[in-house]
């Protein structure tokens, strides 16, 4: 797990032109630096290094793609092997990385990576996730606006949210307000020129994040949801008629599970041939109609609605009652992904009236 | 992203000793014969095809060229009877509809086209086979190593 | 009544005249048991979208909507209905299912009943005049700066004439239908669907089979196809560049087949042909398992897929564009399905969706068929 500072915080307020200037020397250390810029329309997490004259935005909603890929990526080689004249030779890869910053991630992603790390750890920690995640540096940005679809708040989560971080940045206009949340945030806030921040600041940033969360358009009644009730509540409903109806307009494409911070489930498989071959560690889905199948032809989740309702208590019930925490961060990319306006978030608030 | 296959041909870098494979698909009535005949008759062509016999030119799938592509040949050919003498009756005439489909489809995405070529030629032409294998390993030449489609693997 | 006064008389009329009819239609067929259920459209969870409804019990089909907010091709739900398993002992219902389609969606369902995987009774068709369909992401754009983002999420929408109308808390915006509708929409010769049983907000005879006139009007349609000849008139190596940056993009969810009413296959190609393991499978068996495609995202892969994909829809993909819509990368996949949909009508005057009598493109021929490139 990422050490966490006990107590001994620090804050500080960077300038919005010193901005560069502190990525810059985080990247002459000979870090890479991943900052959020915009290409086609869509926001996504590129190299400082090659953005050239592109914008590093302060001011967008979420990125397209969850930053999960950085820690986590669709697709990896984990072996190799080769037969030459009969002697078999093998040969493990390790994911081979610079210390990266993650500039700009959300709160969300930033906590969905945090819940990557509970199911990555345990007693046997998947070494190609660790690899990867011992080297990568999160420097959040607090949202200003919230996404029509988000609810970050109904899952426990917040828009100022510091989970998974290392800094939590949020832009005033004096500035970005900086806040270190582990040892290396610290260490990383002291190679850019931060002054002093004072009272007025922390005033300012607290008004940014309350401001936030009241522009919250999805807001359930009765506040944010407890893991530990929702998992009660759905070991009452599995059999319901509830999940026919919810699930009969999916088309099984599997876009929320790609899009989605938290999902992690993987296949593997072997390429190549018997004499020379590798082999694939790839991103899967439990939505689609062969993720269960077994080889002997039977499926346990044959049709939709078992799938469906998989994704859900996945999510709201077996993962609170294993890591006691939900499985999802309420970022609403599956929701907006969906071509079948699938809502994940109306699915959990019917849920309730249906156990009534 | 693990693997090759992302470089487009570079004609500068064209080795002069560039040998290309080409894969060549031929229809064990007409083409099979042919290219048999022309073995037979010591007509000479050059060696860099590599003969797959099938029963009918219309019974290639696609899928067997791309994937040929995939392995690293350089070009494919298939080759089958002349419309009107399918042993098979009409095999050649879906091919014929098939694989203008999937030319065009290379070309539109930026493959040349010339990767995949079709001949008709019977059990009587050995000259023409030797001659139409000559053209392509030719024309295979001129446009250079194909890389922009070769999967990772051995 | 023909085709072409069908589609004037269909343009005339309004989203709450259809709607009603639709109801009320779904209701008669519901209480008279003549179909298992009507798949139909529903108000969405967010931004003014609409999303399918399956309606099993006739007092539910007040949810019922038409709007330019339904954007589904609904087809793509029969063969699941088809292929649902049944509990032992329990036998297939032989009612038909009822479903809202629009012109687009309706030359799909002409594609499977050429094809035969279903069969004409066994679909109720619910037929609606459609004067165009909203794309999303172009109406966030318009209205970007025009409401408080946190209003998106109740709003709605409603057409009335050639504007759109959206209503959210704080007020109502008003929009140029053309301006925030699909890109498919905007050339529609297809507005009135080719065949139904029941025509939304009309009083009509049903239409079986798409009439000669239908047919005729069809084909002749110049269609638009500047977005594949943007493409041709680039050269050889800038569109590599292009197609490379596009399909780099992929991450392999499948959506655009999933959503695809053509792509019904059980087993699809980038499924590994199943080996059933037995205690002496050897590895070679298992090594050399046929498979056509990796699963991994490799840019060769990944165009081997596409591909494969645009050659399988060749001579039966009907332009519906859900599969575009439907990718969370936004690739551009009309602009492939289009290219072969453009060499079919010129090449071979072929049109899919248009006739379910005549046979398949590619397993049809010409004497007259192209070889100039044979040698």
């Amino acid at each position: 797990m990422v050490p966490r500072e006990e107590g001994k915080a620090m804050d500080g307020i960077l300038a919005h032109k010193d901005l560069r200037v502190w990525l810059g020397s985080l990247m002459k250390e000979g870090r890479d630096v991943m900052v959020p810029v915009e290409r086609d329309d869509k926001v996504g997490y590129e190299d400082l290094a090659e953005v050239g004259d592109k914008k590093v935005l302060l001011e967008f909603h979420n990125s397209h793609r969850p930053p999960k890929e950085i820690v986590f990526p669709q697709t990896e080689v984990i072996l190799r092997y080769k037969r030459e004249k009969g002697d078999l030779s093998i040969e493990e890869v390790r994911p081979e990385m610079g210390t990266t910053v993650v500039f700009g991630i959300r709160p969300c992603d930033a906590r969905g990576v945090h819940i990557l790390d509970s199911v990555f750890s345990g007693s046997n920690p998947d070494p190609y996730y660790w690899e990867r995640r011992k080297k990568v540096i999160l420097v959040g940005l607090a949202c200003k606006e919230p996404h029509f679809n988000c609810f970050c708040t109904t899952v426990g989560g917040s828009p100022a949210g510091t989970e998974g971080l290392d800094v939590l940045l949020t832009d005033i206009d004096d500035g970005l307000y900086a806040t270190s949340v582990t040892a290396r945030g610290k260490d990383l806030m002291s190679k850019g020129p931060f002054k002093k921040a004072s009272a007025k600041h922390r005033k300012k940033a607290g008004k940014v994040h309350e401001e936030a969360i009241d522009r919250m358009a999805r807001v359930p009644e009765g506040g944010p949801k407890d893991p530990m009730a929702v998992a009660q509540l759905l070991a009452t409903v599995f059999d319901d008629a509830f999940w026919d109806e919810t699930s009969k307009g999916c088309i099984g494409c599997g876009a929320c599970t790609y899009l989605c911070p938290t999902c992690h489930c993987f296949d593997i498989n072997d390429e190549g041939s018997m004499k020379e071959g590798r082999r694939v560690r790839t991103w899967d889905s439990c939505q689609y109609p062969d993720f269960t199948l077994h080889s002997s032809s039977h499926n346990p989740r044959p049709i939709k609605k078992h799938r469906i309702r998989q994704r859900v208590y996945h999510k709201f019930k077996y993962m609170p009652e294993t890591l006691g925490m939900f499985g999802c961060v309420g970022c609403g990319r599956c929701i907006t992904s969906c071509p079948v306006n699938i809502d994940i978030y109306r699915i959990i608030m019917d849920v309730k009236e249906v156990a009534e | 992203m693990p693997g090759t296959g992302t470089e487009g041909t570079d004609r500068a870098a064209v080795d002069k000793d560039f040998e290309p494979r080409i894969v060549a698909f031929l229809c064990n009535w007409c083409s099979y014969a042919g290219a048999d005949l022309a073995g037979v008759s010591r007509f000479q062509y050059p060696p860099n095809v590599r003969i797959i016999r099938v029963m009918c030119s219309g019974s290639v799938n696609p899928l067997y060229i791309l994937r040929a592509l995939q392995q690293g040949a350089d070009g494919v050919l298939i080759s089958g009877c002349h419309p009107g003498d399918c042993h098979y009756l009409r095999g050649n005439l879906f091919a014929r509809r098939r694989f203008t489909v999937l030319r065009n489809l290379l070309e539109y995405i930026g493959i040349d086209p010339r990767r995949v070529q079709v001949s008709w030629v019977s059990a009587s032409e050995g000259d023409k086979f030797a001659q139409v294998v000559k053209d392509v390993v030719e024309d295979i030449k001129d446009l250079g190593p194909q890389t922009k489609l070769r999967r990772w693997g051995p | 009544m023909t085709g072409a006064k069908a589609k004037a008389k269909a343009k005339a009329k309004d989203d709450k005249a259809r709607t009603k009819h639709i109801q009320e239609t779904a209701k008669k067929v519901l209480e008279e048991g003549t179909v298992k259920f009507v798949i139909g459209y529903q108000d969405g969870t967010y931004g003014g979208r609409d999303r399918p409804l399956f309606v099993e019990n006739a007092e539910d089909c007040g949810k019922l909507k038409w709007g330019p907010g339904c954007t589904h091709n609904l087809s793509v739900y029969i063969m699941d209905d088809k292929r649902k398993p049944l509990k032992r002992g329990e036998e297939p219902d032989p009612r038909p299912i009822g479903i809202v389609i629009k012109g687009c969606d309706s030359m799909g369902i002409i594609e499977l009943l050429k094809e035969h995987i279903i069969k004409r009774e066994e679909v109720f068709l619910i037929g609606v005049g459609c004067d165009g369909i909203v794309d999303h992401a172009k109406l966030r754009k318009a209205l970007r700066g025009s409401m408080p983002l946190r209003a998106v999420l109740d709003m709605r929408i409603h057409r009335e004439g050639d504007k759109l109308i959206v209503e959210h808390g704080d007020g109502k915006v008003e929009l140029k239908m053309k301006d925030v509708m699909l890109d498919k929409c905007h050339d529609c010769d297809r507005h009135t669907p080719l065949l139904y049983d029941v025509l939304a907000g009309e009083d009509i005879d049903p239409v079986e089979r798409p009439d000669k006139e239908t047919m005729k009007a069809k084909r002749a349609a110049k269609e638009d196809f500047s977005d594949v000849e943007e493409i041709e008139a680039m050269s050889l190596e800038d569109r590599w560049e292009y197609w490379k940056e596009q399909f780099s993009k992929c991450i392999r969810c499948y959506a655009c087949r999933s959503v695809c009413p053509m792509c019904y296959c059980e087993q699809c190609v980038v499924d590994p042909v199943n080996l059933s393991l037995r205690p002496n499978t050897s590895p070679e068996e298992k090594a050399k398992r046929t498979k056509w495609i990796e699963k991994s995202n490799d840019l060769s892969e990944t165009i081997f897929f596409h591909i494969t994909r645009a050659l399988h829809s060749a001579g039966r993909c009907t332009d519906c564009g859900e599969c575009e819509r439907a990718c969370p990368m936004d690739i551009p996949l009309r602009k492939l399905t289009r290219k072969l949909r453009k060499d079919m009508k010129e090449l071979f005057g072929y049109e899919a969706g248009v006739d379910c009598e005549e046979k398949p493109a590619l397993a049809t021929i010409r004497v007259s068929d192209p070889e100039e490139y044979v040698r």
